[in-house]
């Protein structure tokens, strides 16, 4: 149950200038990222975090969390005004957004999207808040071989929904558990793949490789777009918005979505795509007029944006319950408390309840944000749709650069970064997927420590991972979901739908 | 009159997987994989005597890992030559677009080799003028603004204010100019 005097402690620590000016700031530039197509959250991100390090905890979470609330539904301001979504988790906005839009009724897209963004997040914060406490204490019951299940669990998973194939996807984390050893033996202290380079003694940095891995591919891919043809962008009337009694109407379709888009985000891996377009289907299903939909349908644009934003908070619960990150921006933010040295997992609650409290209360003071700045968005979105990628493409290989360095001081880890972004690149080309990477290499050294520590303990028998009921349900989990990622991509080879979950 | 050549290979997009390049990317998995085990851990990682083969040991987790990921590249050769030697002509990317992407790679490490000579900012001012013009602006005005603005912020930001050292390059013109007393004052 919810500790309401933790939770009164915890409101005392967000409620100083500097959180809340980090969490407006983190919204303004998730805003940005977020209307930006080709900028995805994570790289929002990414690009933010060397600035958390000269933060307190508190502000740093708070700039991040803004990010991550925002830039989700900031995708679908170019999703419905140009057919271009932002982020990916706008994928869905598309299909109904932009007929609108081409009827002259953007504006009424436009707030439909926001208002349901926003209802859906505040209802995905509060179920993630009243999980959460049971999701911890059950955590505490975790040994070293229940997280390693666990962790496989998430990796299966992770690899069987990013990219076109499960193989590719365990590919990419074999090789992002693999760089995760490179430094220090975590027992013995001996050098791991260093080389000679005293820099990687302490492994590579997480910042590093993450940068590598989402910005320079990207930006090499934009190179290659920048000299094709271009459509000129034309953007009709924005028509009246939409009535207060009309946004209240659709509210079964943002409960509906806020249950799927919550459950898909409780999970392992998934993230804001597959609940939009969960949050789409259902709200399709149960429509009275399901013959609009991709035509113009207003249901369909709130179906599709409560769905994605509905995954925030209870992607959240995972990464600070089990120290198993939901998707890679949550990833990331892990990553950012391990800066702060707080360690994502089932002690945090235990130790640190009012900063986990306090990391819920930042997400509705997120939405709050978002709800404001989403507004003064909505008037200026004519123009926001024009954002010159030419010239923020530069700036952010630029920032990323300066970004990575100041992480330790050193070239190497720039050097380290440009290495990781051309392999990323070369596996972007064949969609061998980067979401599994960088999560394997961020659970690396938990994965090597329970693998060992498990062990160890058994005197080198297996029987340890299958002697407790909760190691045994996560590795059926894993087969289960590694089954039915094998069936789905046989089932739907060649077909549109295998294109769109690839895509 | 004209006349079309026929196309012998339809093109793809730089990001659409080629049966061709799958074959490819297993055996570059492959080799890597199989290098790992025979070659690199064994070099590269220090196992104490007293721990050697078992799950104690620094190369404990490398090796299982190598071994996975020589586990599955075979599994994805196989199924990536079974698919070519099927469908080979599935289409290829065109040339050009593997010309363009090597371009933005190339100009990254022109920044990296700028820096080293020059030093972060003045490199970060050749690096974003490079890339602006590459990406299509050609805005002179534009170009300048961005590479005389951007460098100087972040020099003043990472440098003044949150105290990062920046390495030394091989010619130290900003060093030169912090010297210069109305640099100094002008910043100021």
């Amino acid at each position: 149950m919810i500790n309401f005097d933790v939770l009164l402690q915890s409101l005392k620590l967000i409620l100083h200038w500097n959180v809340i000016a980090s969490c407006f700031a983190g919204v303004i530039w998730g805003m940005f990222v977020g209307v930006t197509p080709g900028l995805t959250g994570i790289m929002a991100v990414v690009i933010a975090l060397p600035l958390t390090f000269f933060m307190d905890p508190q502000s740093a979470i708070a700039l991040l969390l803004g990010i991550y609330v925002t830039a989700i539904y900031g995708g679908s301001v170019t999703a419905i005004m140009i057919a271009t979504p932002g982020t990916p988790n706008a994928a869905a906005t598309v299909i109904d957004g932009y007929p609108l839009a081409r009827q002259g009724k953007a504006r009424q897209a436009l707030e439909m999207a926001l208002y349901a963004s926003f209802t859906a997040g505040i209802l995905s914060t509060v179920v993630a808040l009243v999980i959460f406490p049971i999701v911890a204490t059950f955590a505490l019951e975790f040994g070293a071989a229940e997280v390693f299940a666990v962790i496989v669990f998430a990796i299966t998973i992770i690899a069987g929904v990013s990219g076109d194939s499960l193989l590719k996807g365990l590919i990419a984390a074999s090789f992002g558990f693999l760089v995760a050893t490179i430094g220090q033996d975590p027992i013995h202290g001996s050098s791991r793949f260093t080389f000679g380079v005293s820099d990687f003694q302490a492994g590579m940095h997480i910042l590093t490789l993450l940068v590598g891995l989402f910005t320079i591919p990207e930006i090499i891919v934009r190179g290659v777009e920048a000299y094709k043809s271009r459509d000129s962008v034309s953007v009709g009337d924005m028509g009246p918005g939409i009535s207060f009694r009309k946004f209240l109407s659709f509210w079964p379709i943002y409960l509906r979505s806020c249950a799927g888009g919550s459950l898909l985000g409780a999970l392992p891996g998934l993230g804001g795509s597959p609940a939009a377009f969960l949050g789409y289907f259902l709200a399709q299903r149960f429509s009275k007029k399901p013959e609009e939909f991709g035509n113009g349908s207003l249901e369909g644009v709130a179906g599709a944006e409560a769905g994605n934003n509905s995954v925030c908070g209870p992607a959240l619960v995972p990464m600070m319950s089990l120290g198993i990150p939901g998707d890679t921006t949550t990833a990331v933010l892990m990553g950012a408390l391990v800066i702060h040295g707080l360690s994502p997992g089932p002690m945090l609650f235990e130790s640190s309840p009012d900063f986990v409290y306090s990391v819920f209360l930042l997400l509705f003071v997120a939405l709050i944000f978002l709800l404001i700045v989403g507004t003064g968005v909505i008037s200026m979105a004519k123009w926001v749709v024009r954002m010159p990628t030419q010239i923020l493409f530069p700036v952010v290989l630029i920032l990323a650069t300066y970004g990575t360095y100041a992480v330790r001081g050193t070239m190497v880890d720039v050097l380290a970064m440009y290495g990781v972004g051309f392999f990323g690149f070369l596996m972007r080309t064949q969609k061998i997927p980067a979401a599994p990477f960088a999560i394997a290499f961020i659970l690396g050294p938990l994965f090597e420590n329970e693998l060992r520590k498990s062990l160890i303990i058994s005197s080198g028998s297996l029987d340890i991972f299958v002697n407790s009921a909760i190691s045994v349900s996560f590795l059926a989990l894993a087969a289960l979901s590694a089954g039915a990622s094998v069936y789905l991509h046989w089932r739907l080879k060649g077909t549109k739908a295998a294109k769109i979950i690839s895509d | 009159m004209t006349s079309e050549l026929p196309s012998p290979m339809p093109t793809v997009e730089l990001e659409t997987p080629t049966r061709r390049g799958d074959v490819v990317a297993a055996v570059l998995c492959l080799v890597v994989g199989l290098a790992g085990y025979y070659l690199i851990v064994p070099a590269a990682v220090y196992v104490p005597s007293k721990v050697a083969g078992t799950a104690n040991s620094p190369a404990f987790l490398p090796n299982v890992l190598f071994l996975l990921l020589i586990g599955l590249s075979v599994i994805y050769f196989i199924q990536s030559l079974s698919d070519y030697l099927r469908q080979p002509a599935q289409g290829r990317a065109r040339k050009m677009d593997w010309v363009l992407a090597g371009g933005t790679a190339l100009i990254c490490v022109g920044y990296i080799t700028a820096i080293y000579i020059f030093g972060m900012t003045l490199g970060a001012a050749l690096g974003v003028t490079a890339l602006t013009y590459y990406f299509g602006e050609r805005r002179p005005w534009v170009i300048g603004t961005i590479a005389i603005v951007l460098p100087i912020l972040l020099w003043y930001f990472f440098e003044k204010i949150a105290h990062v050292l920046f390495p030394t390059p091989w010619l130290g013109i900003m060093e030169w100019l912090e010297s210069s007393h109305h640099f100094t004052i002008w910043m100021a």
